[in-house]
């Protein structure tokens, strides 16, 4: 409460000693140093080393081993396979970024309406919620990839469609406490809008936990569409993304003698969801103060 | 406790339909219905298929099919696949063991390794043991677990063949239970790893927690063993949260397992479903749906009780 009535005198203050916190946190910069070094490979180096993921290199020929012209070989229809790292991780973070900006733009507003006018709408949409966590989101993100078919549009919104409930509930539960507030109070009296409280004086100060879990949605996202992918209910080639190059290895030859084709893309998996998750435990520790 | 019971297997009844409600909307909307996939085979005729249509039941508005199937489901009847014209009930069943087997040995595991980790990195934090439980909750956070199946697979079932690749028994020689001990290995690993790093969290956060308190410091002043101390009295009281995070893994541990099936050609229900989805067979889909939910529910429902058990203050609301 005390808390509150600070930050909100003093909101710069709150937000540069968060920002200290988490610049002084190494985990955390680690994190943001790999994701952007990342970032920056698969946005420039297809550029700079003129990579093409897409055409057969007939002189090369299939399945070849790395060499200097196509450093991790070429796969078995004659694909660069460096380039299909590249372009494959392009896509990975576009899935990953873009479905959790789709769970927020659904879980915010939901949880909103649901904390503030509480009554039926509580009813209808935090019910809604259990029933969607109660049950393996796996299995419902491949019923619906499998119904309205593979494709990266559709595989990122149906893994930002499914991910709205835990960002519905944190908004819930501090809409839930701040509606009671006097500060609330105050501007029901004064005669503002529901909608103008709801997004000028709540939203602000409800918004903090979500940013807690940005950054652990979008290594979820990038860990979902990989697994969707590796299935190959995910990207489709000739499009390439990091699980579905790693598909190839469900062949047990690919596995055992071919190990360049699906190690490296496994690899940037891990990298770019440990590097994502610290940044998301940086920001915890910095945002949280019970963590302290 | 027999209204604590009842009260919450009631919670469970609007759960149950709306999940088979949702899962059956969308199969049936889905373009490419079965209908569509057999006349791409071009073996029949127009009328041909608008009999089958009638036949399946397949004209009907989506409500009337919803409901149909639901009274068919509590006679125990949940149809017939579309693709291989087998009782839906039976391609199940014959799976549903492997299933199991493979999800709680996981769950055995990660509870096994997972607890008494965190009941001794909070005991000891800073110490191996807790770096050692940070390892283990890092790999199952990080690495996507068809990754880790597949460098399990390529060292040990390949390079040191110690353990087989594929498959619930060997395809010759005994089926006994040490063959398949063998076999469940790599993918029970697999499946448990993930939820192993939740349940250290939980167990350390909850008994670190809990070790604060002035009861311990009582027990410590009258001189019982710390044995005893962590065990019966710190443990004890900080069982609640980590039961909790067992039961929010179950979802995670079924879906994951759809994966592992698939990668370690188990023969369960996730690779049904695989195979079932990319044929749009609808029987075999809602068949699974209605088992996976089933599951959920009464694996929440036990835990539930175990919660009423462990704190009684919570029956009493």
């Amino acid at each position: 409460m005390g808390n509150t009535a600070q930050a909100a005198s003093t909101p710069n203050k709150v937000k540069s000693q968060a920002w200290d916190k988490f610049r002084h946190n190494k985990r955390a910069m680690f994190g943001v140093i790999v994701v952007l070094i990342v970032a920056l490979a698969v946005l420039i180096l297809p550029l700079v080393m003129d990579l093409d993921p897409f055409t057969t290199d007939a002189e090369a020929g299939f399945n070849t081993p790395p060499s200097a012209q196509h450093i991790l070989g070429t796969d078995d229809v004659g694909r660069d396979l460096f380039a299909r790292l590249l372009y494959g991780g392009r896509i990975s973070l576009l899935v990953g970024i873009a479905s959790t900006c789709v769970s927020v733009l659904i879980g915010v507003p939901l949880g909103l309406i649901a904390g503030y006018y509480r009554g039926i709408w509580e009813t209808i949409i935090m019910r809604a919620a259990d029933i969607f966590m109660s049950f393996p989101s796996m299995i419902l993100i491949l019923v619906l990839v499998a119904v309205f078919g593979p494709s990266i549009f559709n595989v990122t919104v149906v893994i930002g469609v499914l991910g709205w409930t835990s960002i519905a509930k944190l908004i819930y539960g501090n809409t839930l406490s701040l509606r009671e507030k006097e500060y609330i109070e105050a501007a029901r009296a004064m005669g503002m809008k529901n909608r103008k409280i709801i997004f000028t004086e709540i939203l602000p100060n409800a918004i903090a936990p979500v940013w807690v879990t940005i950054a652990f949605r979008v290594s979820s996202g990038i860990l979902t569409e990989s697994s969707l992918s590796f299935l190959g209910l995910g990207v489709q080639t000739p499009q390439a993304s990091w699980g579905n190059i790693i598909f190839a290895a469900q062949n047990l030859l690919v596995l055992t003698a071919r190990p360049w084709v699906w190690i490296p893309p496994g690899i940037c998996i891990i990298l770019v969801v440990v590097g994502f998750n610290f940044i998301g435990e940086g920001v915890r520790d910095a945002l949280d103060p019970k963590m302290k | 406790m027999i209204k604590y019971t009842i009260k919450r297997l009631l919670i469970a009844i609007p759960v149950f339909l709306g999940i088979t409600f949702v899962v059956f909307f969308l199969v049936n909307i889905a373009p490419g219905g079965p209908l569509d996939i057999m006349a791409s085979s071009g073996e029949l005729s127009q009328s041909d298929l608008e009999a089958l249509k009638i036949s399946l039941g397949l004209d009907k508005p989506i409500i009337v099919r919803y409901f149909i199937w639901l009274g068919e489901l509590f006679r125990g009847d949940l149809g017939t696949s579309y693709r291989t014209s087998q009782e839906v009930s039976m391609m199940i069943g014959q799976r549903l063991q492997a299933s199991l087997i493979l999800t709680g040995s996981g769950i055995l595991m990660a509870i096994i390794i997972g607890v008494p980790l965190g009941i001794v990195s909070a005991y000891k934090p800073y110490s191996k043991w807790d770096s050692l439980a940070n390892f283990i909750a890092f790999i199952g956070a990080s690495v996507p677990n068809f990754f880790l199946s597949l460098i399990l697979i390529y060292v040990i079932a390949v390079k040191l063949s110690w353990l087989p690749a594929s498959g619930m028994y060997s395809t010759s020689g005994a089926r006994d239970l040490a063959d398949l001990l063998r076999h469940l290995i790599l993918p029970a690993f697999v499946c448990g790893i993930q939820p192993i790093g939740n349940y250290i969290k939980q167990t350390r956060a909850s008994v670190m927690e809990v070790l604060n308190e002035e009861y311990i410091k009582t027990a410590r002043s009258k001189g019982l063993k710390e044995a005893i101390i962590v065990v019966r009295h710190a443990f004890r009281n900080a069982l609640i949260p980590v039961v909790t995070s067992i039961s929010l893994s179950i979802p995670f541990l079924i879906g994951g397992a759809v994966v592992t099936e698939q990668i370690f050609a188990w023969p369960g229900i996730g690779s049904l479903m695989v195979t079932a989805i990319n044929n749009r067979d609808y029987p075999v889909i809602m068949g699974v749906t209605v088992l996976i939910s089933v599951v959920v529910l009464i694996a929440n429902l036990v835990l539930d009780l175990i919660y009423a058990k462990l704190d009684p203050r919570i029956s009493y609301d």
